[in-house]
């Protein structure tokens, strides 16, 4: 998934390439949205313009899959996340749909 | 405009996960940093984080169950297994095949080859800061 080669990949994905290979786990590849955009690319690029801090997070665990999306700490809207067949972090929406779920919260 | 990051001057590798007054003793968030998932938890009022993959198969773990465990006793005279149930609140389970660790030391029961990756936690200004 996603096209990052090994010398474009952030420095924490070998961490976690580390990590799971201790683990004995499937390989690991960093999240991505439905249409294989790597999560951090797109993230990075909009916490670049717009001067934010963007974050996923499940405030309540296993209730249930639903993730938020939080600008600056704020929840903005709910994504759907689950696991590949490798136990690699999938979230339910395109990469374009993510940027303008952004780019509204700061054109509002 | 700066951010709360960059108003606590925080490192790269340091990450505002929740305020503190959502993470009440027995709650816990999960949060994607760094290109891994990590679940937050407040035991007893203090934090603790972990990956949340399970060393068995990388399921999230960090959103499991938090429950008790069954201890065993085998007397060896009457040949009688006492069963206690104990630990309750301090172990997590794996929600894909219920492996079970200590949610306070990071733990796994059943291999003692076993701990979960842990990271260290901090509060400033309210603000639960983890470091990857």
């Amino acid at each position: 998934m996603g096209d990052d080669s090994p010398d474009e990949q952030p420095s924490w994905w070998k961490q976690n390439e580390q990590l799971r290979a201790e683990l004995d786990l499937p390989t690991y590849d960093a999240p991505v949205f439905t249409d294989e955009t790597y999560v951090h690319e797109v993230v990075s690029a909009l916490e670049e313009e717009y001067r934010c801090d963007i974050q996923f997070a499940d405030p309540t665990p296993g209730a249930d899959n639903d993730w938020e999306i939080r600008v600056n700490g704020r929840p903005v809207r709910t994504v759907r996340r689950w696991r590949d067949s490798e136990a690699n972090t999938v979230f339910e929406m395109t990469s374009q749909e993510f940027r303008e779920t952004i780019t509204e919260v700061f054109d509002d | 405009m700066s951010t709360k990051k960059q108003d606590l001057s925080l490192a790269e590798n340091e990450h505002i996960v929740a305020q503190e007054d959502e993470l009440a003793d027995g709650d816990r968030i999960v949060v994607l940093l760094n290109g891994r998932e990590v679940g937050v938890f407040n035991v007893n009022g203090e934090y603790k984080a972990y990956t949340n993959w399970c060393a068995h198969q990388g399921g999230p773990l960090c959103e499991g169950p938090v429950t008790g465990t069954v201890e065993a006793d085998f007397d060896r005279d009457s040949l009688e297994v006492e069963l206690d149930w104990c630990r309750d609140g301090e172990v997590l389970n794996c929600p894909w095949h219920g492996w079970e660790y200590d949610i306070t030391s990071g733990q796994c029961l059943s291999d003692s080859d076993v701990k979960l990756r842990s990271f260290p936690v901090r509060v400033e200004q309210g603000n639960v800061i983890v470091s990857t």
